[in-house]
């Protein structure tokens, strides 16, 4: 079964933590070269490492993952100001 | 895996060493009853020198062969995944070489030297790498 591509904003939320790959990487428990796939939407995570991510930066699940495109957030944060 | 070693760097590697694979089982099997001339010594040593560095590039500095020999714990979901895929494809394409090469000896009644079974033990061992290897 082909599954569907999962977008995420983990590149963004870890280079504002100020975190290298390798350390997000030792944190999730993972291969450093497995957060960039994960960064570059090429590989899609289980549902338990998606937990661990979204742990991590301290943020609900569905902020991290989405199944459409993610809106910028700068974006998101002007709309919610609205 | 290490990526330091370009795609096409890599699968022209990966062709470089089965090619003298090939070479060497070819060259021993043409010779082993006739002995083995100087010209055919320095061949087989060439094709053994050419076999040796494209491994050691291709499956040792890629990192590729430590990878597939991992234990799976050690992997991650990703790597898991991707080797299980590898080691799926590389059963479908050695059982069909064994089988095509057991056919061959078995038509030709000749006896399957030392070097096919070495060569086939070591494809059982390098397909996997090679699926590694050949993708991204």
């Amino acid at each position: 079964m082909d599954s569907r591509k999962l977008y995420n904003r983990i590149a963004v939320l870890r280079s504002e933590r100020g975190m290298s790959r390798k350390e997000l990487a030792e944190k999730i428990g993972v291969n450093f070269q497995t957060v960039g796939y994960l960064e570059r939407e090429e590989y899609n995570p289980s549902l338990d490492l998606a937990f661990r991510i979204a742990e991590v930066f301290g943020l609900p699940i569905e902020y991290i993952f989405s199944i459409s495109p993610m809106k910028p957030m700068s974006e998101e944060i002007y709309g919610l100001k609205k | 895996m290490n990526t330091k070693i370009s795609l096409t760097n890599r699968r022209i590697g990966m062709t470089l060493n089965y090619l003298s694979l090939a070479a060497i089982v070819f060259l021993f099997e043409f010779y082993k009853d006739s002995g083995f001339p100087v010209l055919a010594i320095l061949a087989i040593s060439g094709a053994i020198l050419v076999w040796l560095i494209s491994f050691i590039l291709t499956y040792i500095r890629t990192q590729a062969w430590k990878q597939v020999h991992r234990s799976f714990k050690k992997l991650d979901e990703r790597e898991a995944g991707q080797i299980y895929e590898s080691l799926r494809v590389a059963y479908g394409i050695f059982t069909v070489i064994a089988l095509a090469v057991l056919f061959v000896y078995s038509l030709t009644e000749l006896q399957v030297s030392i070097i096919v079974f070495v060569s086939l033990l070591y494809l059982a061992h390098v397909l996997p790498a090679s699926f590694i290897v050949w993708e991204k």
